[in-house]
């Protein structure tokens, strides 16, 4: 059954003064949202006298509705053609920003949801070697967007240290040299940490990134070493000598650390306890993730997935928790997928978040090098290319430049399928100005890159988590908050290129 | 739709009609279904006439069932798709057009710049990649621990 909503049998509609928009009932009240980003909340008795064209020149609502382009009389074009550009900048954008290496597939830990996507730490063959190394640096620089940012993945990178300072330094001194702005990001278990590494990349400004999946009994069954042994004291532990580091140099503060949270089927009774943990260690935020049933994770979605409508429940509880910490004078720290949304709805701005992009960031946004050097249309795309099947392989830095990577067929079909203009639902959906396809994940659930909407696990938590948002937005006390977390504005967001103001510049 | 399931042959019919959907929709959603099922297409005048047989030996009546479902969820979602492809074909085509031709930042790529043909900067990519490869040879490969360093780590070379 869809989960589009429509009117009610019998109402009255006169369309001849309506813009073009879409609605939802969201239970006593209507969303109606447009193209432009624009939304409005409206009670259901004022959303039936709007559709019934019963609201006039004079009444109270009047200045509302003609201020959010709903009324066709009253468009201000020039304004919303600003808002438009301004929510979907990246359209515009010069080629992909951010650029993940794959700098080996070795890891010496044994994630449940991604142990089949690395191999062993003895396996040397799979390290990226300084020859590829140099290709995929030139490649990235061969891209034309004038911000790079590249990230180091794995596997786990720390195993291929080496080449990790090479392509750093490297890309340093070809980012001096052509006056490109870079940014280098490191996301790493932190398990091979150490204060040598530490230093080189405070020195190199390269911002740090684990992955804390929660509590220690939490975090071990999820993230156990390879050959068994609990590894989340040793990320807590760095986590807190990089934040005393970052905090003791006013120059650092800037790297403070991020972590992520992966969430299985095990954490879901750990809400409040993975809240408490990254409050406890002064994280400023929390990134209340869902499993991609992507890679391996497909393989043992039985043991550690779940129904995406129990991710929207998990992630709805956690909020109303943080929300509450934050209410109560507690804690101040900001769920991350709540402030791309927010960036999104409120600000009417492009967060740099990849997946939530019509066209969606594959290739146009992003680009993932695999250790021996192929090209994917993003990291996803790479996973599903280690388990047997290169449809999203666009090139390799040995033979492929710039054009034939965004003029490659899978490019194309990936940019093509995620335009939410062709996707059945999509186009008729109030979220549809702030949301995303993302053709990978719906290429390995459903076996087509367009994927079919009303069943799609993809959609289904997507549309939950945008119904949560717009709940605690018309909620005062939520809305307060999230207003105060918008004001700081202390998101970094790498892939977009945008850094907060004040950032000092790198001196390379 | 009236189904016609055969156990035996494990296998599932019905027909399709020709006013409502096209050939088209049907050779997608057959190739989306296709590592489940064999697709087979017969016709008449208004309808199509298709038959699955399952790829899974222990397909039952309700997996058949279920698979006859699944093709006329997915036919529908696609001949939906060409409506909405049509109805927005301008639209979609001006973003998608706007979106690749941004990307590829102009039709010629851009030069390498002057800096990088240096002799400053070409000893600098030199020395860069004789450490690399020395450190390379220096530190792997190697027997580490499965359980990473040991913690407080004292030097980098103490844990690898």
């Amino acid at each position: 059954m869809s989960r589009l909503t429509a009117l009610a049998n019998g109402a009255a509609v006169e369309t001849s003064g309506l813009a073009a928009f879409n609605f939802r009932d969201m239970g006593g009240w209507h969303l109606l949202t447009n193209d432009w980003g624009q939304f409005l909340m409206l009670s259901t008795a004022d959303f039936e006298r709007f559709m019934a064209g019963k609201v006039e020149a004079g009444d109270p609502l009047y200045p509302e509705l003609e201020s959010r382009g709903v009324m066709k009389a009253r468009l201000d074009f020039k304004q919303l053609a600003a808002n438009y550009v301004k929510k979907n900048s990246f359209q515009w954008f010069p080629g992909p920003s951010l650029h993940m290496i794959v700098v080996t597939l070795r890891c010496n830990q044994k994630c449940q949801y991604c142990h089949s996507s690395v191999v062993d730490p003895s396996r040397t063959d799979t390290d990226m070697d300084i020859e590829t190394a140099r290709k995929t640096v030139d490649f990235i620089f061969s891209t034309p967007n004038p911000t790079i940012c590249i990230e180091f993945q794995g596997g786990e990178p720390l195993l291929n240290w080496p080449v990790v300072k090479f392509i750093t330094e490297y890309a340093q001194a070809k980012a001096k040299a052509g006056n490109r702005k870079l940014l280098m990001a490191l996301v790493c278990n932190f398990t091979l940490m150490t204060e040598d590494k530490l230093d080189f990349l405070f020195d190199h400004h390269v911002s740090i990134c684990t992955s804390l999946d929660g509590p220690a009994e939490l975090h071990n069954q999820n993230r156990p070493f390879l050959g068994g042994g609990e590894a989340q004291q040793k990320v807590v532990y760095w986590l807190e000598k990089i934040q005393e580091r970052c905090n003791s140099d006013v120059k650092k503060k800037y790297y403070l650390p991020g972590a992520l949270m992966t969430t299985t089927r095990f954490s879901m009774d750990y809400g409040p306890q993975i809240v408490d943990l990254y409050v406890k260690l002064g994280l400023e935020q929390i990134f209340l993730r869902p499993l991609s049933p992507i890679g391996y994770a497909k393989r043992v979605w039985k043991d550690v997935g779940y129904a995406p409508e129990e991710f929207v429940r998990f992630y709805e509880e956690t909020l109303d928790y943080i929300i509450d910490l934050n209410i109560s004078g507690k804690s101040d720290i900001m769920e991350r997928m709540a402030l791309i949304l927010l960036t999104k709805i409120v600000k009417g701005e492009d967060p740099g978040f990849m997946d939530l992009r019509s066209p969606a960031g594959a290739v146009l946004g992003c680009l993932a090098y695999n250790y021996n050097g192929e090209i994917f249309v993003s990291d996803e795309g790479r996973m599903v290319d280690h388990q047997g099947d290169p449809i999203f392989r666009v090139g390799d830095v040995a033979k492929s430049d710039w054009a034939s990577v965004i003029d490659h067929p899978t490019t194309r079909a990936c940019v093509t399928a995620s335009t939410l203009d062709n996707q059945p639902m999509c186009q008729q959906c109030a979220y549809k100005p702030y949301c995303g396809a993302e053709p990978v994940f719906h290429y390995e659930t459903q076996k087509s890159v367009f994927g079919q909407m009303p069943t799609s696990g993809w959609c289904i938590s997507h549309m939950g988590v945008f119904d949560v948002i717009f709940r605690k937005l018309r909620d005062p006390r939520s809305r307060k908050v999230m207003d105060k977390w918008l004001e700081r504005d202390q998101c970094r967001w790498q892939e977009s290129g945008n850094v907060p103001a004040g950032e000092p510049e790198v001196v390379l | 739709m009236i189904l016609d399931t055969d156990v035996k042959e494990r296998s599932v019919s019905f027909d399709i009609p020709k006013k409502i959907y096209s050939m088209d929709a049907l050779r997608i959603a057959a190739q989306i279904l296709a590592p489940k099922v064999d697709v087979y297409l017969d016709e008449t005048k208004a309808a199509y006439e298709v038959t699955l047989k399952a790829k899974r030996r222990e397909a039952g009546e309700p997996q058949l069932r279920s698979l006859a479902g699944e093709f006329g969820n997915e036919l529908l979602n696609q001949e939906y798709r060409f409506i909405v492809g049509r109805f927005n074909a301008k639209i979609s085509s001006l973003i998608v057009t706007q979106a690749l031709m941004a990307a590829r930042g102009g039709e010629a790529p851009a030069a390498a710049p002057a800096g990088e043909s240096t002799p400053e900067f070409q000893k600098l990519v030199a020395d860069l990649v004789r450490n690399a490869e020395t450190e390379v040879a220096r530190t792997m490969p190697k027997k580490i621990s499965d359980q990473g360093t040991v913690l407080p780590p004292v030097t980098e070379d103490a844990g690898v």
